[in-house]
């Protein structure tokens, strides 16, 4: 039979038999191979993708009843390449194991978060019901749920959980609200000192100069994601997309931090 | 040596400059240093003469603390990337206390660039961050 339907955004065809699951052609015709086959049976939710936005188990779906639908794997949750705040929490909560039943989990968990961004703890509990993990990792799956609630509304897109992060939050706060007046008070030693490449940037004065005449040039920012991030006592180092009037580029930054706010800041563009 | 802010120097561009660039004032010539360091593989003297005991070095994968690891660290990280040479120094910048470059370098799995940043305190190395740039931007 002739099924044509949308995956990933993308118009897709095929000439299917009947008896073909949703999820064999998923992977053996379209590739897709992020949703798993645990049980075959419905049981352990491995398999799970999203038909016209609700998660369904697809090995209990045939592919003919996909004709006309809409279907995202977890290949197609990310944007440009960038994880969702679900994503990163399952990373930086440390909620993989072998990985088996994560695609599953995490476009599982996506249709719980866009019912109710705000899930408690036994309502993220009940939803997992369903879904087998034979690492029996679910503490830190519940866990990366509360992480991924946090991340969705941090302006850098990460956890902050140690105050370097909540100061590089801020950071990103007044950046995006062109807030340089408070940028530097709070976030900035009165001798603070930026070395960038377009030049030596000594003192407060100096500072808000800085950022606001590269405000002018650059206009408004917008950090789309923080891609790495690492700290010790005292210092800290991010690389972050940024969308600006010049389009979007990598950035990286490395400050060095002193009761609390910048003594030392570094900044390039990759 | 140690970088002294106020002593500084005039050389002349030295074509076989390890650094490729004109070595004119004391952070130049601690950055030159460090390359000859890297070229002779000579870890304990980059480290014991360039850093601090307490010095950190972050980098998108790592922190590295103090002497020891950072030794370690650099017999790795150079024996992984099989570092040859300083092709080209694309950027510098200094203050009295900092320095930054971005520098191109040949390894024996062909070019890589990279970027450095520095605090120096009493000449020495306090604070390392350090990363790689995509080969096209
Ligand atoms: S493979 Fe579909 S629920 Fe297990
Ligand atoms: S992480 Fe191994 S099956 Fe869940």
């Amino acid at each position: 039979m002739h099924i044509d339907l949308t995956v990933n955004g993308q118009a897709r065809q095929a000439d299917v038999e009947p008896r073909l699951l949703l999820v064999d052609l998923l992977r053996d015709e379209f590739g897709l191979t992020g949703a798993k086959v645990g049980c075959d049976t419905g049981q352990c939710g491995s398999c799970v993708v999203l038909v016209d936005g609700v998660s369904v188990k697809s090995c209990a779906m045939l592919a003919v009843q996909a004709d006309g639908a809409n279907i995202t794997t977890v290949e197609g949750l990310s944007e440009a390449g960038r994880l969702t705040p679900l994503q990163a929490a399952f990373q930086t909560m440390h909620a993989v194991q072998c990985g088996f039943c994560t695609p599953g989990m995490i476009v599982s968990l996506s249709d719980l978060l866009k019912r109710n961004p705000d899930p408690t703890e036994e309502e993220v509990r009940l939803w997992l019901e369903g879904h087998l993990c034979r690492c029996t990792g679910y503490e830190n799956v519940v866990r990366a749920v509360e992480a991924a609630r946090q991340i969705g509304k941090s302006p850098a897109h990460i956890l902050a959980d140690t105050p370097l992060k909540q100061l590089y939050e801020r950071q990103v706060a007044y950046l995006e609200a062109s807030d340089f007046d408070a940028l530097v008070e709070n976030n900035y030693h009165e001798d603070a000192i930026l070395t960038s490449f377009d030049g030596i940037y000594t003192g407060r004065d100096a500072l808000r100069e800085y950022f606001r005449n590269r405000a002018q040039s650059q206009g408004q920012i917008d950090f789309l994601s923080t891609e790495k991030y690492v700290e010790s006592d005292g210092a800290f180092y991010y690389e972050a997309l940024v969308r600006s009037a010049e389009g979007v580029r990598k950035i990286y930054n490395g400050c060095v931090v002193r009761d609390g706010k910048i003594t030392h800041h570094f900044e390039g563009a990759k | 040596m140690t970088a002294q802010p106020a002593d500084r120097v005039t050389i002349e561009y030295d074509p076989n400059s390890t650094v490729r660039i004109v070595v004119d004032t004391p952070m130049k010539r601690f950055y030159q240093e460090q390359v000859e360091y890297l070229n002779a593989g000579d870890f304990e003297g980059l480290v014991n003469n360039h850093y601090h005991e307490d010095a950190v070095l972050l980098s998108a994968e790592r922190v590295v603390r103090g002497h020891d690891a950072l030794k370690r660290h650099y017999a790795k990280y150079t024996g992984l990337m099989a570092f040859l040479e300083v092709v080209s120094t694309d950027k510098w910048i200094e203050s009295e206390t900092t320095f930054a470059f971005e520098a191109t370098a040949r390894t024996q799995w062909g070019i890589s660039r990279v970027h450095d940043a520095f605090l120096l305190r009493d000449g020495k190395i306090a604070v390392h961050f350090t990363g790689g740039i995509p080969l096209l931007r």
